[in-house]
This record gives structure tokens, sequence and C-alpha cells, in this order.
């Protein structure tokens, strides 16, 4: 077996080890770190760099070799070299002394560098792949085959995660909007209740003036009979007397008896009239 | 005098207990009448004359007619009738309750009923 084969042997086991890890990501800073630590095993670079444009935004993430800085997504600029990628989708292979990084040039140490850039097209999404090889940490043609198989993993992973993000957000939404359902319905089931209880007491206020009304009537009645009935008893026995007796008995009695009754009709009266006005007060006040 | 049948007249009009003598008196029956314009005297002049016969008012003031009939539940000999100017069938169901109430009649009243209800109470 060549020095070749046998580097490209222990390049597939470490690929595979990678692949074993960044199924198990389970966010975009795990898959970015896992990125990070098994890099370093695929391939030789001083500087890694992905950009990806999708629908709504660019943002990028830079691998340096020594972990000189964090790897995180950042939104960015975009280096005149992606400019070119993203517009004319040709690889890259230059020369560069790395001058773009500008703070993070020198901590590089970059001798005889060269960029290599490619352009990836996914659906909705482009990624611009980068790396800053030297002579010291050469990139070979025969990587670029290894570098493919990461970049595919790489976004199958980014891409399953930002669709279950997404998926995530309108679950909260629906979950939202289940809670403001609920809440309303609440609110109206609240409001019906009122309703209810305000109905059953105007009925009941009804129930009770007819009450009241039924009973003043049955009163008013019985008033007013009993002084009548005293009419028509007089009345009655009036053929048993002689006209003399009739002047100082009978009609003294009648008389009696007939302003018992203008009494007790002017009484029913005004008792009617006070509770008619009860009533329509208490109308105009609920 | 032993058949001689004593009425109480109960109520708190007196033109009413006028009315009601004046009726018996032209029934040509033998009896004697006491009217009682309150209430309560009736009840004491109750043991001491012992009427075969009280008509009886509802509607007065301090005693109404219920509680008469409540205040004379011991006495089983009288017999009561209720003369009254209600013509609420309220009442007339109610008075049913008591054993001692004979009849319920309105007022006015009747020369023909008053002598039917008394003559029967002789015999």
């Amino acid at each position: 077996m060549s020095l070749y084969e046998n580097k490209y042997r222990v390049t597939y086991e470490a690929f595979s080890k990678f692949s074993a890890k960044i199924s198990k990501a389970d966010n975009k800073k795990e898959l970015l770190a896992i990125m990070e630590t098994h890099l370093k095993y695929l391939f030789n670079y001083k500087y890694f760099r992905v950009l990806i444009k999708d629908e709504d935004s660019i943002k990028s993430f830079n691998i340096f070799q020594n972990s000189i800085c964090p790897t995180e997504f950042i939104l960015d600029v975009v280096f005149d070299y992606e400019e070119k990628l993203l517009a004319k989708n040709i690889p890259l292979y230059q020369n560069t002394d790395g001058s773009f990084l500008k703070e993070y040039q020198e901590q590089l140490q970059i001798c005889e560098g060269k960029l290599w850039g490619w352009h990836f097209e996914y659906q909705n999404t482009e990624l611009c792949v980068s790396l800053i090889s030297d002579k010291n940490k050469p990139f070979i043609v025969k990587d670029i085959e290894i570098l493919n198989l990461l970049i595919d993993s790489f976004f199958t992973k980014y891409q399953q995660l930002k669709l279950r993000n997404r998926l995530h957000k309108k679950n909260l939404n629906l979950e939202n909007a289940l809670r403001i359902i609920k809440s309303q319905k609440l609110q109206i089931s609240k409001i019906v209740d009122n309703q209810k209880s305000i109905i059953k007491k105007r009925t009941n206020a009804l129930q009770q003036s007819n009450t009241e009304l039924a009973e003043i009537s049955r009163l008013n009645a019985h008033n007013a009979r009993e002084p009548l009935s005293r009419i028509l008893g007089l009345i009655e026995i009036a053929e048993f007397y002689t006209e003399k007796e009739l002047k100082t008995t009978i009609l003294k009695n009648l008389k009696i008896s007939a302003q018992d009754l203008d009494k007790a009709l002017k009484g029913i009266i005004e008792k009617s009239a006070q509770a008619i006005e009860k009533l329509s007060n208490e109308d105009l006040s609920s | 005098m032993e058949n001689k049948i004593k009425i109480f007249l109960v109520d708190d009009q007196q033109i009413a207990n006028f009315i009601m003598k004046k009726v018996i008196s032209t029934l040509a029956i033998d009896c004697e009448v006491i009217a009682f314009d309150k209430p309560k005297e009736a009840l004491s002049a109750l043991s001491e004359n012992k009427p075969h016969l009280i008509f009886l008012d509802l509607n007065m003031p301090l005693i109404n007619g219920w509680q008469f009939l409540e205040y004379m539940q011991d006495d089983q000999e009288t017999k009561v009738v209720i003369l009254t100017s209600s013509i609420d069938p309220v009442d007339e169901k109610k008075s049913k309750e008591f054993p001692q109430v004979i009849h319920y009649e309105t007022k006015p009243p009747s020369k023909e009923k008053i002598k039917a209800i008394i003559s029967r109470e002789i015999k």
C-alpha cells in the first residue's frame, strides 16, 4: 500500500468519525464545534471559511488554524473574491498574503499562501467555501474530493437544523394562537355567563313586580268590596223599615258606607299610580 | 228558653252587624243575637254564653278571623259560619281546614241562605 493510499484510508476513517459526530449535533453551535474539531484531520489549512447565502440572509463562519478566533456564525462582510464566486461560480485558486484577514493575518504566519475557493449551489441556498493553505500546510487537488463530502454533510445537517428551528417557531406560534383562542373562548363564556345572570336578575325582578302587583290588586278588590257589601246589605234590608226609619238609620249608614267605598277607591288609585311609577323607575335604572 | 238558639256576630264593622241583626230578625226564628265589633270581647264571652253559632268576619284589625278560629280550637260545641266580603277562593279553601266552620258565605248576607243555615242548626 502506497503512502498516498494510506493517507486516504486514514482520512476516510476521520471522515466517517466526523459524519457520526455531525449526525448527533443538536444545534448550530454544536455543529460548528464539530466542524472545528474534525476539520484538521481531513485536510490541511491555515484558514477555512464558509459563507452561506439563503433567501433572507448572508452569514458565515471562520475556522482558524490553532483556533485563534472562536468559531461562530456571524453576519459580516462578503469578501471581494466571494462576490466573484457568487457572480461567476468559477472555482478559485490564487496566491494570497491573507491581508484581507486584517488583524488575524499576522498570527496565521502565512508562507507562500494559496487561496482556494469553491461555489456550491443547493436549493435556495448558495455556499462559498474558501480556504488558505501555504507551504507548511499544503492543500492539494486530491483533497477537494473530501472537501465536497464535508460540505455536503455539513449542509445537510445545517438545513435539517434550520428546518427544525422553523418548525419549532411555527409550533410556538401555533401554541400562542391556541392560547389566545382559549383565552378568548374564556372571555366569551364569561360574557355569556354575565348575560345569563343579567337576564336571570331581570326575570326575577319582573316576577317579583308581578307578584307585588297581583297582591296589590287582590288587596284593592277586597278593600273596595267590603264597604260595597255593606251598601248592598243595607239596600236588602231597607224594605223592612218605615220611611222615617229609612231616613234616620238606613240613609245614615248608606252615607258612611258610600264614603268608605270612596276612600277605598281613592286609595286604590293612589297605590296603582305609585306602583306604576316605581316599575317605570326600575326600568330606567336597570 | 232551652230551644232558643244563641248567635254571635263578630265583625269590626258596626254597620255589618246592624245589617245581620236585621236580616236575622226578619226570619221569624226565636233566637238570641249578640253582636261584637271587637273580636277579643267575643272570645271572652264564649265560655259564659256558649253560643250555638258564630257569624265570623275574616278581615279585622288586631285579631282577624283566622286568629279567632285558632283561639277557639278547644271549643267543639260552637259552629262557625264565615261571613266575609272576600270572594278570594284561597280564603274559602283555607276555611275548610277548621272543623268548626260549617259554611263560607260572602257579603252581602242573603236572607234565604242565612235562614237555611240557622234552621238547620235548630233541628
